[in-house]
C-alpha cells in the first residue's frame, strides 16, 4: 500500500465513499507525484477539482497546487522546508515539523510521509486504531522493527494534530464493508472469476497492474502469469493456451497492442477465443506514457488485416471494470472471436470504494458449443448460426489453420470454400446485453452520448448541475462493437440537445456514432492534454452549449 | 517422413499429439501428417507451441519451422523459448533460402551467395544456429540431414526422451531455389559425431556448432539436464491448468485484500 492508498483505505474503513487519483509522471523516481482521495458522504465517481486539505511535502506542492485550493482549504506542511507566506487569507495552515518527528524516532526521511498520512488522518477525525491496523497489515511482513518504526512515526504525528479545529471533517456514511480498488484490478478480478487462468503479456504502463494481479495470485489461485519477452509473444502464448482449452487474456497499451494485430487476425481466423485488455495512453508512439486518453477506439475496432466480427466493451467505472472481465470471456468463447476490453489511464488506475463484487443475478460460465467427438468431427463445420462446435488441443485431431481452411481445417484456396469460410466468420450474431446504460432526466435540457471512462466525471458533472438548475441525461456506452446502433439512433432522435464527449482529438466516438446512426452530433467536447475529464469543466461546457 | 516414423516408433497417441508449425516450406506439415496440428504465423510458432504445453503439460508438443521463420523473423522468440526450456521437441527444416517467397536470402545462406534478394552476393555473414541456440540456453541441440532419414528419426526420438527444450536443425536442401546447397553438396560434407564426442561438455558443443564449409557434424550437439518451466511451478505439480477448470472460483479471499 502507497501512503495514498493508506489515507484512502482508512477513510473507507470509517464509513466514507472515496475516490483516489494519482498523477505521476514517466520517471523511476522522483519528478512530482500527486495522489488525491475525494472523501464523501455518497459513492463519488470521479476527482474534482478543489482540494480541501493539501499534504505539501515540497515547496512544488504549494507552487503546482495554490489555484485548485478551496478558500477555506486546510494545508499540511513542515515550514522547514515548505514556505507558505505567498498564500491568500483565508486558509487553514497546519504547521507540523515533520522532519523533526522523524528524527526524533531516528526514522528515515521517508517517514515524514506516514507522519503526515497520520496528522491529515488526525485532522479529518479518523481513529488512530484504523490507522494503526493498516500500518499492521501493510508492514506486517516485513520486519518488525518497521512495524514500530511506523506506528510510533504515525502516533505522533497524529497526537500533534488531533486537537487542531478543523473544517474538514470525514462523513461516516456507511456501515457496509467496500473495498477499495482499481480498475485494472477490478477487471483482473473479474477475469479470475469467470475462470481465466493464463495471463500472458509485457508489462507496459497503464496496464500492468494486471499482470501483477495475475503473478500475485498464481500460486494460490492456480493461474499462470508468463510475461513474455514481448507484446507479441504475449497474445500468442495467450491463444496457445486457448486453444489448449484454458480462458487466457493478454493486457496492454495502445504501443504493445500495435505489435498484437498479426496475432489479432491469427485467433479471428482460427476462431481461437481470446481476451485483450488494452489500457489506452495518450499517442502517438511512446506519447505521454503515464498519463490518459481514449485515441485508441478506431484502433482496436479496425486492427488486425481482414474482416472478422469482434466484441468491444469499454466499461465507464469501476463495476463495469468488473463486469467487463467476468463477460468477455463468455462472448470469447461463445461466439470464438476476439473480446476487447478497452480502458485507459484514468479508469484502470483510479481507485474507487465500492461493495465487494458480487456476479449478477443469473450470471454463469458459458464456454459455447463444445463438440461431441466422433470421427466424423469437423472444427470449422458449416453451421446456421456460424459457430462451428469446439474441440480443445488434446481431444480430437485437427487442424487450427492461419491460412484459410476448409471445414476439415486443411488449408484451401478453393474460392468457393473461401466464401463460405469467410461468411461463417462474419455472420455470428453477437448479442452482448445492455450495451448503452441510460441515467438521468427523461426531461433533460442537454444528452451527453459518452463511452468508457468518461462516464464518471459526466455522472459527477451531472449532480453539479443539478444545483445549477439543469438537467442532464447521461447515454453511456459499454459495448462498443456490436455497435447499439438503435439504442443510440433512438436516444439522438429524442435528445433537445446531444452532446459528445471523448478524450481524444479526431472525434472518434462521434465519427462511429456517425457511421452507425447517420446523425453527426456538433456539440463536441473532446479533451486530449492527458488529464482526465473534470466535472466542473464538463458542466461549464453544458451550459455554453 | 522422419517425424511420421518417430511418432509411429515412439507410439504417441496422435491425438494428444500437437504439432505446430509457422509459415514457410517446412510449415505445411501439420498437413502430411496425422496429429493435431495449430499453424501459426510466419515466425511465431514457439509462442503457440508454449502456451499450449502451459495449459496442458500432458500434451505432447512438436514445433516446426523453416530457418526464416525460425532464425529470421521468430528469432526473438527462438532465444526466450531455449531460456525457459519449456518440455517440447522444435524441428527446423533449414535450406538456407526463403523458398515460398521465390527464393530471397535466408539467416542461414552463406556470405556471398547470389539470391533473387541478393543478386551481388550475401553481405552479412551466416547465423549459426546450433551456437546460438546453445549460448541462450537450449538443453538439447541437434542437427540432423533429409538424406539420411533413419539417423534423423533416431534423433527425434532422442529430442522427445529429452525433458526440456530440443532443438534440432534439419539440412533439407530446397531442390527448387537452392542450387548451391545440394543433397550432393551435403553428402561431401556431412558426417556423424562419434562415440568420442561428448554432448554435455558446453564449450566443445559450442565450437562443434561453428563448424560449417568442409566439414559439418550430425547428431546430437549439446545435451543438459536440468528442471522444464513447468518443473518449477508448484500449481501445476499435480494437475494441469486445463484440469482446475472454470466453475465455483471463490474470489472472496482476492477482495478481502482491497478492503
Amino acid at each position: 500500500m502507497t501512503t495514498g492508498t493508506m489515507f484512502s483505505r482508512a477513510c473507507m474503513r470509517s464509513g466514507a465513499y472515496t475516490f483516489d487519483y494519482s498523477e505521476y509522471p514517466s520517471l523511476i523516481r522522483g519528478g512530482h507525484n500527486t495522489f488525491q482521495t475525494r472523501v464523501a458522504d455518497r459513492p463519488v465517481k470521479s476527482q474534482v477539482k478543489t482540494v480541501n486539505l493539501l499534504v505539501a511535502l515540497n515547496q512544488n506542492a504549494i507552487a503546482l497546487h495554490k489555484n485548485e485550493l478551496a478558500k477555506d482549504a486546510g494545508i499540511v506542511f513542515d515550514p522547514e522546508n515548505v514556505n507558505v507566506d505567498d498564500l491568500p487569507e483565508g486558509l487553514n495552515l497546519f504547521p507540523i515539523p515533520l522532519t523533526a518527528i522523524v528524527n526524533q524516532y531516528k526514522g528515515e526521511k521517508i517517514m515524514r510521509n506516514m507522519v503526515a498520512l497520520s496528522a491529515s488522518l488526525a485532522l479529518i477525525g479518523v481513529d488512530f486504531s484504523i490507522i494503526q491496523d493498516l500500518i499492521k497489515e501493510s508492514f506486517g511482513k516485513k520486519n518488525p522493527d518497521i512495524v514500530k518504526h511506523n506506528l510510533n512515526n504515525a502516533k505522533a504525528g497524529y497526537e500533534f494534530m488531533k486537537d487542531k479545529e478543523s473544517s474538514c471533517k470525514i462523513s461516516r456514511a456507511t456501515k457496509n464493508k467496500m473495498i477499495s480498488i482499481s480498475g485494472n484490478e477490478s477487471i483482473a478480478m473479474g477475469a479470475v472469476k469467470s475462470g481465466c487462468r493464463f495471463v500472458s503479456t509485457y508489462p507496459m504502463t497503464p496496464s500492468t497492474a494486471i499482470m501483477h494481479f495475475f503473478a500475485k495470485h498464481s500460486e494460490k489461485m492456480g493461474l499462470i502469469m508468463k510475461h513474455t519477452e514481448d507484446e507479441i509473444a504475449g497474445i500468442l502464448m495467450a491463444i496457445g493456451a486457448s486453444h489448449a482449452g484454458v480462458r487466457s487474456m493478454a493486457a496492454t497499451s495502445g504501443g504493445g497492442f500495435s505489435l498484437m494485430v498479426e496475432a489479432l487476425g491469427l485467433a479471428a481466423m482460427t476462431e481461437t477465443p481470446l481476451v485483450l485488455t488494452v489500457a489506452s495512453r495518450p499517442g502517438p508512439a511512446t506519447g505521454l506514457p503515464t498519463w490518459t486518453e481514449q485515441s485508441d477506439l478506431r484502433f482496436v475496432m479496425h486492427a488486425a488485416q481482414g474482416d472478422f466480427p469482434r466484441v468491444i466493451l469499454a466499461p465507464g467505472d469501476i463495476e463495469e471494470s468488473f463486469e467487463a472481465g467476468l463477460q468477455a470471456f463468455n462472448y470469447a468463447e461463445k461466439y470464438q472471436i476476439p473480446a476487447i476490453i478497452l480502458t485507459d489511464k484514468f479508469l484502470g488506475e483510479s481507485y474507487q470504494s465500492v461493495p465487494p463484487f458480487k456476479t449478477p443475478k443469473g450470471w454463469k460460465i458459458d464456454r459455447g458449443q463444445i463438440a461431441q467427438i466422433t470421427s466424423s468431427y469437423k472444427r470449422y463445420e458449416i453451421t446456421e448460426d456460424g459457430v462451428s462446435p469446439r474441440a480443445f488441443a488434446g481431444d480430437a485431431i485437427f487442424g487450427a489453420f492461419s491460412n484459410e481452411h476448409n471445414c476439415d481445417g486443411d488449408f484451401t484456396e478453393d474460392a468457393e470454400m473461401r466464401t463460405k469460410m469467410a461468411e461463417k466468420r462474419q455472420k455470428k450474431q453477437i448479442v452482448v446485453k445492455d450495451r448503452v446504460r441510460i441515467y438521468g432526466d427523461d426531461e433533460a435540457d442537454v444528452t451527453v452520448f459518452s463511452w468508457g471512462s468518461t462516464k464518471g466525471p459526466v455522472l459527477e458533472a451531472m449532480e453539479l448541475a443539478k444545483k445549477e438548475g439543469i438537467k442532464i441525461k447521461l447515454v453511456h456506452t459499454f459495448c462498443v462493437l456490436p455497435f447499439p446502433t438503435e439504442d443510440i439512433a433512438r436516444e439522438l432522435a429524442s435528445a433537445k440537445k446531444a452532446v459528445i464527449i471523448e478524450g481524444n482529438i479526431g472525434a472518434q466516438f462521434a465519427g462511429v456514432v456517425r457511421e452507425f446512426t447517420g446523425v453527426e452530433v456538433k456539440h463536441k467536447y473532446l479533451k486530449y492534454d492527458g488529464r482526465p475529464f473534470y466535472p466542473e469543466d464538463i458542466l461549464k461546457f453544458i451550459q455554453n452549449v | 517422413m522422419a517425424l511420421k516414423q518417430a511418432v509411429s516408433e515412439l507410439q504417441l497417441d496422435p491425438k494428444n499429439t500437437v504439432l505446430v508449425s509457422g509459415i514457410g516450406c517446412g510449415p505445411k506439415m501439420p498437413l502430411w501428417i496425422n496429429v493435431s496440428g495449430f499453424q501459426s504465423l510466419h515466425g511465431r510458432t514457439l509462442p503457440v507451441a508454449s502456451g499450449i504445453k502451459l495449459a496442458n503439460h500432458k500434451l505432447d508438443v512438436f514445433a516446426t519451422s523453416g530457418d526464416g521463420d525460425a532464425y529470421g523473423i521468430g528469432t526473438c522468440h527462438f532465444i526466450h523459448a531455449m531460456r525457459r526450456n519449456i518440455d517440447m521437441v522444435y524441428i527446423v527444416h533449414d535450406n538456407q533460402v526463403y523458398g515460398l517467397t521465390q527464393g530471397q536470402a535466408s539467416p542461414t545462406t552463406d556470405k556471398g551467395t547470389h539470391t533473387k534478394s541478393t543478386p551481388f552476393g550475401v553481405i552479412e555473414v551466416a547465423t549459426r544456429p546450433l551456437s546460438l541456440a546453445i549460448v541462450s540456453g537450449a538443453s538439447f541441440v541437434a542437427r540432423g540431414f533429409a538424406g539420411d532419414i533413419p539417423h534423423l528419426k533416431s534423433l527425434i526420438v532422442e529430442a522427445h526422451k529429452h525433458r526440456g527444450f530440443a532443438l534440432i536443425d534439419v539440412l533439407q536442401p530446397c531442390v527448387t531455389f537452392n542450387k548451391t546447397n545440394t543433397y550432393q553438396w551435403f553428402q561431401e560434407r556431412v558426417y556423424k559425431l562419434g562415440e568420442d564426442y561428448d554432448p554435455t561438455d558446453k564449450m566443445n558443443a559450442i565450437k562443434t556448432a561453428q563448424m560449417w564449409g568442409d566439414k559439418i557434424p550430425l547428431g546430437i550437439y549439446y545435451r543438459e539436464n536440468r528442471p522444464t518451466y513447468n518443473d518449477e511451478l508448484p500449481q501445476i505439480a499435480d494437475k494441469t491448468l486445463r484440469e482446475y477448470g472454470v466453475d465455483n472460483i471463490d474470489i472472496s479471499e482476492l477482495m478481502r485484500e482491497y478492503s
